[in-house]
Formats: C-alpha cells, sequence, structure tokens
C-alpha cells in the first residue's frame, strides 16, 4: 500500500505541467536598467539633490533588485507548485524542514545555488533549459521528500 | 519608577506615533472614495444620525451599495465632532489605532515569547514596517479590525489569570466581526484557534463562558439581519462567484503568493493604495530574520503558544485567498503582526547564537547597514515617489476642484461633474461638508441642489449658465476656465463653462 501511494503521488508530481518559462534573469535586468533609473530620477524630479537621487536610484541597486526579484520567482510557492503540484510541494517542505533539523547546511545551500541556474542565464533559449531544468530538480526534491516522509519512524 | 523595558516601549511608540501622523493628511495625496463615503456618513451620522440614504443609525451602511461594516464608520462620527470633517479626521482612527497596534504586539509577543526583548523588537518592526504604515496612514477598515482582532487575543491570554477580561476580549471580536468584510471570515478563523489550542483554560473558564459566548453571537446580529447585503461585496470579490476555470488551482495559488518572496520582499501589491512602487511589503533585511525565526518555531516542539502562532501565520492569507485578486495586502492584513514577530524572534535568535562567534560583530554590523538603508530608501520612496506616482489611485485632485467649485458655485445655475474618475457625488458632498438632512430629502447620487452628474455626456437641461466639469481626457464645454492638476502636476480635470 505504501509503495502504491509512493507511486502514484510520485505520478502526479511528475506529470504536473504549466511552470512558468519566461525569461528573467541577467539579459532582462540589464535591460530594465535604464528605464528603471530614468523613470525614477524623473519621480525625484530635477529639485532633488542629484547625489540622494543617485544614492538611491543606481544602476547596480537596480540590477540586484531585479535580479533578486528574478531569483524569488523561482523559489516562490507558485513556481514550485506549478512545477510539482500540491503534494509535491508540501513535501519540498518536509524536506527542507527535515534537512535544516539535521543541520544539513551543505545540501541546502545547493538547493539554493541551484534555483539560481535560471537567472543567472544570459539569453532566451538558455533561461528557458534552466528554468525546465529547475523544474524537475523541484519534482526529484519531491520525491525524495515523499520518500523520506514514507520512511520517518 | 518606569523600567528600561518600558522606556525603550515608549520611544518605539513615539516613533510609530511619528511615522503615521507625519503629513497624514497629503500623504497618500487625496482620499479614495471608500474614505470619502465613510467620512460623508459619519458626518451625516453626527447631524442628523441617519446615513446618506436616511437610515436612522444603521448597523451596515449601503455606501456605494456594497453595504459596509458599520463600527469603523461609527468610530469616525467623534472624530469628525473633534476635528471637522477632512482628511485629517477620516485617517485619524485608523492611524490611531494603527500606533496601538504596535504596542499590543510588545505586549502579545512578551505573553507568547515570555521574552521583553523580543517583545520590543516585534514593536518596532511593526511600527517601522511598509506594509503596517500603508495602512495606517489611509482610512483602511481592515486596519482597525486587525487592531481589534489583536485586542481581542490579548485579552483572551491574559483572562487565563484575570478571567474579568473574557467579556472585553469578546467584545473586542464582536466589534471585529462587524468592522471590515473580511472579518467575516477571519474572526471566526480566529476563534476556532483559540477554542482549539487552549482547551484547558476553555475547560476552567466554565460557567464565565456563558456572557461572552452571548456576546459574541449578539454581535453576529446585525450581519445576520441583513444578511443578504452583508455578504454582497464577498460575493462580488469572491472566486467562487466568477465562474472560473479551475477553481480549486486558483485558490491554492491565491493562498501559496501570499507566502512568495517577490511579494513579501520586492514587488509588493499590484494595487497602488496597498503599497509602495519599489519594495515589498516587507523589509529585505527581514528575509534572513524570518527565516530563523520561523526555523526556530517550527524545529521547537515545546514552546508555549506555538501552535496559536504557527495556525495564525497558515491561516491568515485565507480571507484574501477565496477571492479576486491576489495577493492582495489589505485582505491579508491578517498576517500583522505575524512576520514581525518572527523577524524579532530570528533577530533575538541571532544575536544570541554562538554560531560564527568571531564574526558575529561584522555580521550584525552588515544587517545594520542594511537595514538603515532599506528603512531610509522607503521613507524616499514613501514621501518623495508615491504621491507624485499613485495620484490617480487616491483620487488625487478632487479636494482642489471642489474648493474651486465652492467658490464659483453661486454664479452658476447648474454645475454638471463627470463621474469618469469615479463617484463624483460623494466627494461634492464630503468637500462641500454638504448638509445631510437637505441631502436625505431632495438628492441622490445624479444630482443635488444644482449639481449633477455624468458619466460620458451631459446635456443642460436649466436654463441660465453651467458649469462643467470633466476629466482630463474627455471632451469640454465651449470656454474652458481652468485645469486641476494633482500632486504630479498631471492635469486631472477641466473646467468650462456653457452660457
Amino acid at each position: 500500500m505504501k509503495i502504491f501511494l509512493l507511486l502514484v503521488i510520485s505520478a502526479f508530481i511528475i506529470l504536473k505541467v504549466g511552470w512558468n518559462v519566461d525569461e528573467c534573469g541577467i539579459r532582462s535586468s540589464l535591460q530594465a536598467v535604464v528605464p528603471v533609473v530614468w523613470y525614477e530620477q524623473t519621480i525625484d524630479g530635477s529639485n532633488q539633490n542629484p547625489l540622494i537621487t543617485r544614492f538611491f536610484h543606481n544602476k547596480i541597486g537596480i540590477f540586484v533588485s531585479q535580479m533578486a526579484r528574478c531569483y524569488f520567482n523561482r523559489i516562490g510557492p507558485e513556481f514550485i507548485f506549478d512545477s510539482v503540484g500540491i503534494f509535491g510541494l508540501m513535501f519540498i517542505f518536509y524536506l527542507i524542514c527535515n534537512l535544516s533539523t539535521k543541520k544539513r547546511w551543505p545540501i541546502l545551500t545547493v538547493i539554493a545555488v541551484f534555483s539560481l541556474l535560471p537567472v543567472l542565464s544570459i539569453n532566451f533559449p538558455t533561461s528557458k533549459l534552466f528554468v525546465d531544468f529547475l523544474a524537475y530538480f523541484y519534482k526529484l526534491l519531491a520525491i525524495i521528500g515523499l520518500k523520506a516522509f514514507v520512511d520517518r519512524r | 519608577m518606569l523600567n528600561r523595558p518600558f522606556n525603550i516601549l515608549l520611544l518605539i511608540v513615539a516613533l510609530s506615533f511619528l511615522l503615521r501622523f507625519f503629513m497624514l493628511t497629503t500623504n497618500p495625496p487625496g482620499l479614495y472614495w471608500d474614505e470619502v463615503s465613510n467620512g460623508y456618513n459619519a458626518y451625516s451620522i453626527l447631524k442628523t444620525a441617519r446615513d446618506e440614504y436616511g437610515v436612522f443609525l444603521p448597523t451596515v451602511f449601503r455606501s456605494y451599495d456594497d453595504y459596509k461594516p458599520p463600527v469603523y464608520i461609527y468610530t469616525l462620527v467623534p472624530s469628525i465632532a473633534i476635528f471637522d470633517l477632512g482628511e485629517f479626521a477620516v485617517r485619524f482612527p485608523s492611524a490611531l489605532a494603527g500606533v496601538l497596534t504596535v504596542m499590543l504586539t510588545y505586549f502579545l509577543t512578551k505573553k507568547i515569547t515570555g521574552n521583553y526583548k523580543i517583545a520590543l523588537f516585534a514593536a518596532f518592526f511593526l511600527a517601522i514596517s511598509p506594509w503596517h504604515l500603508q495602512f495606517s496612514r489611509g482610512g483602511f477598515e481592515a486596519n482597525f479590525m486587525q487592531f481589534l482582532t489583536l485586542l481581542g487575543i490579548i485579552l483572551f491570554l491574559y483572562s487565563f489569570n484575570k478571567s474579568w477580561l473574557l467579556p472585553l476580549s469578546a467584545v473586542s471580536f464582536g466589534l471585529a466581526l462587524n468592522t471590515y468584510q473580511g472579518a467575516k471570515i477571519w474572526i471566526p478563523l480566529v476563534l476556532i484557534m483559540l477554542i482549539l489550542f487552549y482547551k484547558k483554560e476553555r475547560i476552567s473558564f466554565g460557567r464565565k463562558l456563558i456572557l461572552p459566548t452571548l456576546i459574541l453571537i449578539l454581535s453576529t446580529l446585525p450581519i445576520l439581519s441583513n444578511f443578504q447585503n452583508s455578504i454582497l461585496r464577498g460575493k462580488s470579490v469572491s472566486i467562487f462567484s466568477q465562474k472560473q476555470e479551475n477553481t480549486p488551482e486558483l485558490l491554492i495559488k491565491g493562498y501559496l503568493n501570499h507566502y512568495s518572496p517577490s511579494f513579501l520582499f520586492s514587488r509588493g501589491d499590484s494595487i497602488g493604495r496597498h503599497s509602495v512602487s519599489g519594495t515589498g511589503e516587507l523589509y529585505a533585511f527581514e528575509l534572513p530574520l524570518i527565516f530563523l525565526g520561523l526555523f526556530y518555531y517550527i524545529v521547537r516542539q515545546n514552546i508555549k503558544h506555538r501552535s496559536l502562532l504557527l495556525s495564525w501565520f497558515l491561516l491568515a492569507p485565507i480571507p484574501a485567498a477565496l477571492s479576486d485578486p491576489t495577493p492582495h495586502a489589505l485582505r491579508s492584513i491578517t498576517f500583522l503582526p505575524i512576520w514581525s514577530i518572527f523577524s524579532a524572534i530570528g533577530l533575538f535568535r541571532l544575536i544570541t547564537s554562538e554560531f560564527l562567534k568571531r564574526i558575529k560583530p561584522l555580521y550584525l554590523s552588515s544587517l545594520f547597514i542594511i537595514s538603515l538603508f532599506n528603512l531610509v530608501l522607503y521613507l524616499h520612496l514613501y514621501y518623495v515617489h508615491y504621491p507624485k506616482e499613485k495620484g490617480p489611485d487616491w483620487q488625487d485632485g478632487y479636494r482642489d476642484l471642489i474648493s474651486y467649485v465652492d467658490n464659483v458655485k453661486d454664479n452658476y445655475e447648474s454645475i454638471a461633474i463627470s463621474e469618469v474618475l469615479g463617484k463624483s457625488y460623494i466627494y461634492t458632498l464630503f468637500y462641500l461638508k454638504y448638509d445631510p438632512k437637505a441631502y436625505q430629502q431632495n438628492g441622490n447620487s445624479q444630482a443635488f441642489d444644482k449639481f449633477e452628474f455624468f458619466k460620458y455626456s451631459w446635456e443642460k437641461t436649466k436654463p441660465g449658465r453651467a458649469l462643467i466639469i470633466s476629466s482630463s481626457f474627455e471632451g469640454t464645454g465651449p470656454k474652458v476656465l481652468k485645469e486641476i492638476y494633482n500632486t504630479n502636476k498631471d492635469p486631472v480635470f477641466r473646467i468650462s463653462e456653457s452660457e
């Protein structure tokens, strides 16, 4: 019965499709910098002290915030849900809690770094490939989490 | 003699007061139409004991046919009596509730964690929270509801030693239930949490539960007596009413995206009134702190009030998830102050842990610098950018428009105002402080006195000079007199006249 449930839920996880493959990485973040800087400096207005404007609305800060947004999109629960479904999401969460409790920081670091891959892409075909790769990586984590849950004492 | 934690709490409350009241009348720029409706109905109650439709002391306010719960509007009555009808009076109760919520957060966190330092951190994080500041500085009923909910929970927790607080807790929950539409789902969830997780205490109360139960039942009467109208707003935004495909998936995604790091730390809410562009609902520096705090509470089993905190964290987005759109910062205000509490616990764990002891000064000072930058950036975006960017979301321009109309109205036989930007009639009533009795007897949302309100086109029916006010993108009368601009110097209204 355990094995049957394991197989059924794994099938749900593996067959889940529909994750967002829109490009969001280095290229799109760089493209966003100039218009965002222009927009924010325009709002600041010509009366604003230029030092203050440059301090708050600089290219590095905007680039970093755009990249952070891209990363958050890939580690966010909506993307994970789209990749693995509700059961997969629960078991990924279980796995992460389990690893945190056992202080398996290197493994958690690897998971966090893998999620960076689509964000570090520089063109659309590569980013789509990395996004798909990440989705399947989440599926793998979900199945490992499921197995860990089933085998818990 | 006041002790040190109390002194620090006073400073935090003073900071929260400053952040919530500074430039309250001008930022957010303009009053949005719900604030104006609440304000004018409260003014009408003050003058005539009736709402704009002439209903005597209503338990539900018809407003724009969305049938608003009454409590927040009634709190505006004394505010308007003291400060006169205007932006400050309409926003004062919400801002004050925001300050009191910061204070309550200290007492709640101290009760839950037993640690006054964590409690002070939590109060401080809420005092500076972008999420809480955004809704404390507008006349949002949801903010007032959350204050009452928090008060109810604290009174309940303290009633274990002082049972006379239990009826007061019930009163607080009862008032919260009648403050905001989403409370119809949130308050029952809170009560279920408290009943389930405090079984022992519930049993020990015995007959003392009778009065609070009666109070709670009585508090449902305004809703039950006007049930169809009370649920109208909920039905209009519910995902179940919208006949969409795949509603279960919508519900799950709607729930999950309230935990999205993008919503919380980067993008915020897409609705202009609900967040500042360029920031999330929380500060970026809180991300690692929340992770630490949450991890501590998930992993440790035998912490007092653990179930309450974790279940609050999991149930908070439900009222928002049942509606569209999501994520919705206002409907999920039910989260507050949980995020601040987890941040505080995380910060305390970081400060007191032995982890990487040698470089602790380095990472704590880095955290301090990043948090200072986050806070200063937020204040810059809120006070410099926000009033210019989000004027249209707050109907910025109506005050100047009606002020101009008030000065010239005696020169015209009829004044026609476009409704394209929404609800012009209520702005006219509000800023003119129009006699509620006269409006109840002879007016309606299409016309009162010499004022007429039109959508898209207006036809002159009365003889004599007419003043015509249209939005800047509509057609005008033959002679343009003036344009009204918003804070960003964009044209909003065009005023013309016709003989």
